[in-house]
């Protein structure tokens, strides 16, 4: 299992949707749980940028934490 | 030139008849949807997610599938829905998701189709000789056998198998037929990629084709190929008409398939169905790559798996994770070690294609049984930060197997039922007595029995 927590700059508490391969799964704020390996990290929001992230070594204390601008 | 006429009459005739009788094929999908998704998230009680599967092992493993799900069916399970009100449900109602491969696929199929008439299929299926059956099809009607030995009839073993299931197991059902709920996954093996491949919409829109129309009984025949018993079932590729570059799914697990070995078999998949050249697809067995269908379950632990997006929905979280592994193996008495002659093909047969691929299946409930470890200690590690994990109960993973009878006498009998599609009335009668005491002697079943109590 690999964690990552998704942030996006001025939308803090805002209940936005994360994209992994342009499928939702999971919240903004929130440590995701996931799979091994490269994914795509965006967000369901217009003009969101889309991040290439490879996840390893992540622990439940120690997430992978992505900013993504929108 | 008189006495030949009627020779003449019934080549013609013949020929007709074997040309004009082809086998049902898959059809082509009007509107083909073009961007590959994860399979989609199905629940009943939106707090839990119950995964069933149904092992291979002929009628042996069609009779214990049943009966395990009959004693589900004695199993009350009473939760509140969204909109607040009290649902007096049973542990078989709630199944989300039931994955059958080979006899458990029958089981699978039938609990979809009717599972409110649970008699039906012990009638059509378990009590019938099935093997009696498929023998006189190949001869009843007379032209049978002709349109077997005929090759440009492309009619084989297994279709005289799928026919034969179609009008008298499954009322000639398609997959429109089934409910939304549970979702049905019938594996069988991708013969020329050594892949699994389900009867699901997800897949058959790799093959640009259409699920609704094809005939359940086609997917368990496929499922239950046996190879050399049983020919492999043909399906055609429409597929090849867009460029996997545009696809997220492919292009990610092109980029971890260096690293994963089941993301590696993903993109050979792939590639082998875009490739225009690649028209049909041989499908055998679903044992030939896990008797158990349990690495469908596996999947769904992955990155946008099923249970994985389920992990981590804040708005509905996962209350419940219940897997059921009903594994109809046995442990075969037969030891060719014992003699100096090296086994013949049969012991063979069966040593390659059975015994070494149980291992690899146990394999897969070891690595379930962990993965769902993980998912525990992560939820109890999260809870503080992601409040959506703290109700989560320590998954349920249950296993029905003929290794835990504890009567020594009766496991031994019980390793006796051969794979076949004939069972004795006392073979049956025996599976009966074991499976109940299995479902209610299980740990995580007993466990999960004190939660709904409350």
């Amino acid at each position: 299992m690999e964690y990552l927590r998704v942030y996006v700059p001025g939308r803090d508490g805002q209940d936005i949707d994360v994209l992994i391969n342009r499928v939702p799964n999971g919240k903004v704020g929130q440590i995701l749980i996931l799979g091994k390996g490269n994914i795509l990290v965006s967000v369901d929001l217009p003009n969101a940028e889309e991040k290439q992230i490879n996840l390893y070594d992540t622990t439940p204390s120690h997430p992978c934490t992505v900013e993504i601008n929108a | 030139m008189k006495r030949s006429f009627p020779y003449f009459l019934l080549l013609t005739v013949t020929i007709l008849v074997c040309a004009t009788c082809a086998p049902v094929y898959n059809k082509q999908k009007a509107n083909v949807e073009k961007q590959v998704r994860p399979p989609a998230v199905v629940q009943k009680d939106d707090q839990t997610l119950i995964f069933v599967a149904l092992s291979g092992g002929g009628t042996r493993a069609a009779a214990m599938s049943w009966k395990a799900l009959e004693e589900f069916k004695k199993i009350p399970y009473a939760y509140t829905d969204k909109a607040g009100h009290e649902i007096m449900s049973t542990l078989a109602d709630e199944i989300d998701y039931i994955s059958g491969i080979s006899g458990g696929s029958f089981a699978a199929a039938a609990f979809c189709l009717y599972k409110d008439k649970m008699d039906v299929f012990r009638k059509q299926f378990i009590n019938r000789n099935i093997e009696r059956g498929l023998f006189t099809g190949l001869f009843w009607p007379p032209w049978q056998g002709l349109r077997v030995l005929y090759p440009g009839s492309h009619y084989d073993r297994i279709h005289v198998a799928s026919e034969l299931y179609d009008s008298e197991v499954f009322d000639k059902k398609t997959f429109a037929d089934l409910p939304p709920h549970p979702v049905l996954w019938i594996h069988a093996t991708h013969l020329a990629l050594g892949n699994r491949f389900t009867f699901t919409q997800d897949y058959f829109d790799l093959l640009d084709s259409d699920l609704s129309h094809y005939p359940v009984a086609y997917a368990c025949a496929a499922s239950s190929a046996f190879p050399i018993l049983l020919s492999p079932m043909t399906l055609v590729n429409y597929g090849g008409t867009e460029a996997l570059s545009n696809d997220v799914m492919y292009e990610m697990a092109k980029l971890n398939a260096r690293d994963d070995i089941e993301k590696d078999f993903y993109c050979r998949m792939r590639e082998f169905y875009n490739d225009k050249t690649n028209r049909y697809m041989h499908l055998a067995d679903g044992g030939l790559v896990d008797n158990q269908g349990l690495q469908a379950i596996i999947d769904q632990f992955d990155t946008n798996g099923i249970i994985n997006r389920k992990l981590n929905d804040r708005d509905n979280p996962l209350k419940r994770l219940i897997i059921i592994n009903v594994n109809a193996g046995v442990v075969s008495d037969e030891k060719s070690c014992k003699k100096k002659s090296a086994p013949g093909i049969g012991s063979v047969v069966e040593y390659t294609m059975t015994t070494s691929l149980d291992i690899l299946s146990a394999k897969r409930w070891m690595a379930i049984k962990q993965l769902a470890d993980e998912v525990y200690k992560a939820a109890i590690d999260l809870r503080s930060s992601t409040p959506s994990l703290a109700n989560l109960e320590k998954p349920y993973i249950i296993e029905i197997n003929f290794r835990k009878v504890k009567d020594d006498k009766m496991r031994a009998e019980c390793n006796k039922l051969p794979t076949s599609f004939h069972l004795t009335k006392e073979q049956i009668e025996l599976i009966d007595a074991v499976v109940p005491k299995l479902v209610d002697e299980d740990p995580d079943m007993i466990r999960l029995k004190g939660v709904l109590k409350h």
